[in-house]
């Protein structure tokens, strides 16, 4: 027999304590709590005993009894009942008690989910004459109990009453074999004890799994982390303190004081700096990212306000680096153009979803150029930094370094031909470019040359040890998300290496040192240090918020990508520095958020981006809400436009605006826009006391940046309201006699009350909804501040007599009909299957076929067509006609050559199209193909080039059989015609410009 | 003498009348709310789960199912049910556990890990606790069934483990009493195993 135990697992206490209670021989070998030791769970189980027989017991209680009964004792009815009690109502409660005041640093008092069960087990034990549970002598049932309560009642500070409890305990932690089992696994530490911590790190904390059972018994008020639909049980005391909230009203809570820029961090307040990933400058936003870091810091930074921190939220655009430089090529503006123009870009789009940034920066300015600069020598100086040569790409022809993403080549692990690279797509291994066979410039198609140069490199490996010194205190007492800390520790865990910190740029922060005049920062390096720039364009005194540790409380906002770079690589450029920089304290990452289960793709126009949102006509309010509904917390989730319809309809416009709505309707038809007087009964107080709960609740999540569970609590409170007014039926009562009018009067001012507190709460989420409730039901300015403070405070703030505004409804309802066209909008093309250009008898376009769609017909006959007049062209050019001649046919030409592309609008396939789709077709149509310039997409320089080739390549082609040159001849310099054209197809991916039409023109 | 069937309905029966005095007794300690356990999965509407209490003339009141469940097999005089050797107990009593603990009010997400963790515990093994039917296959069946009765045929094998265990309880003498039969094909539909 063999039983195995793991250290800080309470569980264990009660298997060791009994073992050597009972005497029973057997191996006791400590494992890791990661450790799978019963074959057949998915998750690991311990203690486990592994029978004789070869099977697993993993029940700790049954491994307890049958312990016991090896020793030759049988269990009783009155055994199993405490053990059957132990498992279902005190396990669970012991849970999330131990969560709660070992993780989350909660309660000096004793937990309140376990103050039922203790009060059970106190009143048991003082009925008994016995001084153990069970009888005179002590049992399986004591021990296992006892055990499972060690942790909390070993902490006197967790114990209030229960005299009879506390003497029980202590009697039972007497026996020798607890006392030794205690200081195996918890080394007699109890609360305090680090392998406890580990543990409960390890426990899920939802109700996946192990003790998070839900609710049967005592423990109804569970899971705040499901925001679930159980009910809250109160106690008489909680309804009784919810009253006397209530009647405190408005007057005697602090204000909010108004925002003064610029914001410094102030003495005696909680200073709280919150930051979002700067998004990256050269693209448009998509939903994914703006839940993922603005947002979602935009909710927090709200909420902090309203609690009356000192919040400075600032953000910015990440500007510089390779991705602008090509960007600003592919438009043919300048870099500095180009962060112009998407800085704009982003700016709007955060301002339509009401982003409300107290300084929205960027990160080319002097600012950055001076910190960066300055943090650069420091960390030279303090020999933080190592030389090293890299060998990299060099494109000749194009005259610069190659990113890795602008080389192609062929996968030296699989051979694959058409390899990234920093990776290769069929075997999904990382290369390092240099590494690529036969490597190619992906805009010029030359092959590049290895050249090398020296470049700094940031010592990770010197900075570790107190790397890990500040991880474990920041990650200790911080809010990190699960994701964080795990992407962090496997990280560090790997072992760290140099990480090189300057590429051979024009676009970017310069290097001062004199060795790497001509490189600039890498932007990994580079980009954080915009979070203090930034800064430090909104006010001189950044240093402030920036060089102050002690005073400040850092918030960092983004997807789970950007989490090594904030944990690690950064930490480590500021350690270095050794300039008492303040380093993140809440390092807050979402998951992914996917477009109806697929990627959001520029490329592809699949997905809502942050431009095209408003043109939805759907409110800003309504996408913050479905975002918020849905942040990828704990795991990726989906956008989908069914689902956003739904929970507009059901969630916003039956449940939430149904509620206020009818609670504001009531006061303005039955009471002339006055809040009737209120005599509270015990349902009302009930109520009062729910809603209550509900607001700690929202409060709690909130302060752990649990964005998307606390927005359940808001729900779950108009679900409530929604209820007591159902139930209470205000509009029949008012009809009814004196009392029953009362009683409508009673509802009527209860449930309006609790839309004003609705109000509030929706602030961060939804601030224009939130704003309008608060006009509509004339709310005094004092509310927003007051509701919040402390763990929440529902008072009475529309008192009797209150005159409240006109009332309309909050939201619309969404149509399935505007649904279906708006998924059908943005659901981009379907990707493309085949490349289909080998399969095109490209040499002569006449025979192109492959034509599909309504106007493929007309498409067949109009490239005849355009073939026929390209020839007629040639033959007057050849024959030197006359200028207006051959002008003449040109124009014919080019119309037919227009209306052939119009044709091909709606063709997804082949050659031609190809662009068309994602290029509005009905921009694309001008009168001379030549002229358009307009053309984007990554591939563009190099399908103008191809054009060009293919162009050429056929004049030669024709020359020859003008020529009348042999048939091998003329067949080599075809095939050759056939590549080129099979890459500029391929190129036209992105190219809205028809090939033929170009090529041939020229 | 009882049979298991029977047993069972005694238990529900007297559930029935343990309503009042079981709400009496919420009253008496009112922070120990005890809801509503649904015995048999009957579905209680808004109340969520109940605890079942069983008064009797000898000795005080038993609370918990498994408890309550036990005594009954023992007074039935049908020890065997409840495992012979102390290891077979002990895997009688875990079994019983995991019912309450994981099963009962399981999220959905957790459906999933429940049915493989069963899937490949039974893979070796006719019943529960080995080779001989118990009160474990008795109260896992209906606190499964719920489960089982929305698999689609492609999940049913999937678990083919647990579906040929759940099959060989529904027809166990006695034990399906109220809840409808769930259909198990006896020839596998999906045989490529590419599900």
């Amino acid at each position: 027999m063999k039983l195995f135990v793991s250290d800080g697992n309470p569980h264990c206490v009660k298997v060791l304590a009994v073992l050597e209670f009972t005497g029973v021989k057997c191996d006791v070998k400590h494992v890791n709590h990661e450790e799978r030791v019963v074959p057949y769970l998915s998750r690991p189980a311990l203690p486990a005993l592994l029978l004789p027989s070869g099977t697993h017991l993993f029940s700790p209680n049954s491994i307890c009894q049958y312990l016991i009964e090896l020793n030759g004792q049988e269990s009783s009815d009155i055994v199993n009942q405490w053990l059957e009690w132990e498992a279902t109502e005190l396990q669970p409660a012991v849970m999330q008690a131990l969560h709660m005041v070992v993780l989350q640093g909660k309660g000096a008092d004793t937990p309140r989910v376990l103050r039922g069960p203790l009060s059970y087990l106190d009143q048991s034990l003082s009925q008994r004459t016995t001084p153990f549970l069970t009888a005179e002598m002590v049992s399986v049932a004591d021990v296992v109990l006892w055990a499972a309560l060690y942790p909390i009642l070993s902490d006197s500070s967790l114990v209030s009453g229960n005299q009879t409890l506390q003497l029980w305990f202590e009697r039972v932690g007497m026996l020798a074999a607890c006392v030794s089992a205690v200081q195996t696994v918890l080394q007699g530490k109890g609360l305090k004890a680090e392998s406890l911590k580990t543990y409960l790190q390890r426990q899920p904390t939802t109700h996946h799994g192990q003790g998070q059972v839900q609710g049967r018994g005592t423990q109804p008020c569970n899971s705040p982390e499901g925001g679930g639909d159980d009910d809250c049980v109160l106690s008489e005391e909680e309804i009784q303190s919810a009253v006397v909230t209530w009647g405190k009203g408005l007057t005697d809570l602090p204000m909010v004081p108004e925002r003064q820029h610029p914001i410094l961090p102030q003495e005696g307040k909680r200073n709280v700096l919150v930051t979002s990933a700067l998004p990256y400058v050269n693209n448009v936003p998509h939903l994914g990212n703006i839940i993922g870091c603005v947002l979602s810091a935009d909710v927090f930074a709200r909420y902090g306000r309203l609690r009356g921190w000192n919040v400075l939220y600032v953000c910015g655009t990440d500007e510089y680096g390779t991705a602008t430089e090509n960007k600003a090529r592919e438009e043919g503006l300048t870099a500095q153009q180009i962060c112009d123009k998407y800085h704009a870009v982003h700016a709007s789009i955060y301002q339509w979803f009401q982003v409300d940034f107290d300084f929205f920066g960027r990160t080319t300015t002097k600012k950055q150029t001076e910190i960066a600069q300055n943090i650069f020598w420091r960390l030279h100086e303090r020999g933080f930094l190592l030389e090293d040569i890299v060998e990299q790409l060099r494109c000749e022809a194009c005259q610069r370094f190659l990113a890795d993403r602008f080389v192609e080549g062929t996968c030296p692990f699989c051979s694959y031909p058409e390899a990234r690279g920093d990776q290769c797509d069929k075997c999904g291994k990382l290369i390092n470019a240099v590494e690529l066979r036969e490597p190619t410039c992906k805009v010029c198609s030359q092959t590049p040359v290895v050249q090398s140069s020296k470049h700094l490199f940031l010592d990770l490996p010197k900075l570790e040890a107190e790397l890990e010194q500040w991880l474990e205190r920041s990650t200790g007492s911080g809010d990190w998300t699960a994701n964080a800390k795990q992407i962090t520790r496997s990280w560090v865990r790997d072992g760290l290496k140099p990480r090189c910190i300057t590429r051979d740029l024009k676009w970017g922060t310069p290097v001062p040192h004199p060795d790497f005049s001509d490189k600039v920062f890498y932007v990994w390096f580079d980009a954080p240090i915009g979070y203090l720039s930034i800064t430090a364009n909104y006010t001189d005194q950044w240093e402030k918020w920036w060089k102050n540790p002690q005073q400040v409380e850092l918030y960092n906002f983004m997807a789970k990508d950007n989490v090594p770079f904030h944990s690690v690589v950064f930490p480590c450029s500021l350690l270095g520095a050794q300039d008492n920089y303040t380093l993140v304290n809440h390092l807050v990452a979402t998951e992914y958020l996917n477009y109806e289960d697929t990627k959001f793709s520029k490329s592809r126009g699949v997905g809502v981006f942050g431009d095209m949102a408003k043109d939805t006509g759907i409110p800003s309010d309504v996408w913050r809400f479905y975002l918020l509904y849905l942040r990828p917390e704990g795991q990726d989730s989906a956008f989908s436009w069914v689902d956003m319809a739904t929970k507009n309809n059901s969630e916003l416009l039956n449940n939430l605006g149904n509620f206020i709505n009818r609670a504001g309707m009531f006061v303005s038809k039955f009471f002339e826009s006055c809040v009737p007087a209120m005599a509270l009964q015990q349902e009302d107080k009930r109520l009062l006391a729910q809603v209550g709960w509900e607001l700690k609740q929202y409060i709690n999540l909130m302060d752990r940046v649990k964005i998307r569970d606390a927005l359940k609590c808001i729900l779950n409170i108009s679900r409530h309201g929604n209820q007591y007014i159902q139930v209470n039926e205000p509009w029949k009562k008012i009809k009814g006699d004196e009392t029953d009018r009362q009683r409508s009067g009673t509802v009527t001012g209860v449930s309006v009350n609790v839309a004003c507190l609705l109000s509030v709460m929706l602030q961060p989420y939804m601030p224009t909804v939130s704003h309008t409730i608060r006009q509509q039901l004339n709310a005094p300015p004092s509310v927003t501040g007051t509701l919040l403070q402390g763990t929440g405070n529902f008072v009475c703030s529309l008192p009797v007599g209150h005159h409240i505004g006109t009332v309309s409804p909050l939201f619309q309802k969404l149509e399935s009909e505007q649904i279906e066209s708006l998924k059908k909008r943005f659901g981009g093309q379907q990707p493309k299957t085949t490349a289909q250009p080998a399969t095109t008898p490209a040499s002569d376009p006449a025979a192109q076929t492959a034509v599909n769609g309504a106007d493929a017909e007309r498409a067949r006959e109009l490239t005849l067509a355009v073939a026929e007049q390209g020839e007629k062209v040639r033959t007057l050019k050849g024959q030197k006609a006359e200028k207006t001649v051959i002008g003449a046919e040109v124009t014919k030409l080019l119309e037919l050559k227009k209306q052939l592309s119009l044709a091909e609008g709606k063709d997804p396939e082949p050659v031609l199209t190809k662009g068309k789709t994602t290029a509005q077709p009905a921009t694309t149509p001008a009168s001379d193909p030549a002229a358009q310039t307009a053309v984007n997409g990554a591939d563009a320089e190099r399908a103008r080039e191809l054009t060009l080739a293919v162009a050429e390549q056929g004049e030669k082609v024709r020359t020859l059989k003008g020529q009348k040159a042999e048939k091998t001849v003329i067949g080599a310099e075809v095939t050759k015609l056939l590549e080129l054209k099979k890459q500029l197809s391929l190129a036209e991916g992105k190219d809205p410009e028809p090939v033929l039409t170009k090529g041939k023109k020229k | 003498m009882f049979c298991a069937a029977t047993m069972f309905c005694c238990v529900a029966t007297m559930l029935c009348y343990c309503i009042r005095s079981l709400f009496m007794w919420c009253l008496a300690c009112r922070d120990v709310c005890f809801v509503l356990y649904l015995i048999f999965n009957l579905p209680v509407p808004a109340l969520g789960l109940l605890v079942p209490v069983l008064h009797s003339n000898n000795g005080p009141a038993l609370v918990g199912l498994v408890t309550i469940a036990t005594h009954l097999v023992q007074e039935a005089k049908r020890p065997e049910l409840l495992g012979g050797s102390a290891e077979h107990k002990a895997l009688v009593q875990q079994w019983l556990e995991y019912r309450l603990t994981k099963v009962d009010g399981c999220h959905k997400d957790d459906i999933k890990t429940i049915l493989k963790d069963l899937n490949s515990y039974l893979e070796d093994k006719v019943y529960l606790a080995g080779n001989q039917f118990t009160l474990a296959d008795t109260l896992m069946y209906y606190g499964i069934h719920h489960i089982i009765v929305d698999l689609v045929i492609q999940e049913k094998e999937k678990h083919m483990n647990v579906t040929r265990w759940f099959d060989y309880v529904q027809h166990y003498t006695g034990v399906r009493h109220h809840v409808p039969p769930v259909v198990v094909l006896r020839n596998r539909v999906y045989t490529s195993g590419h599900h």
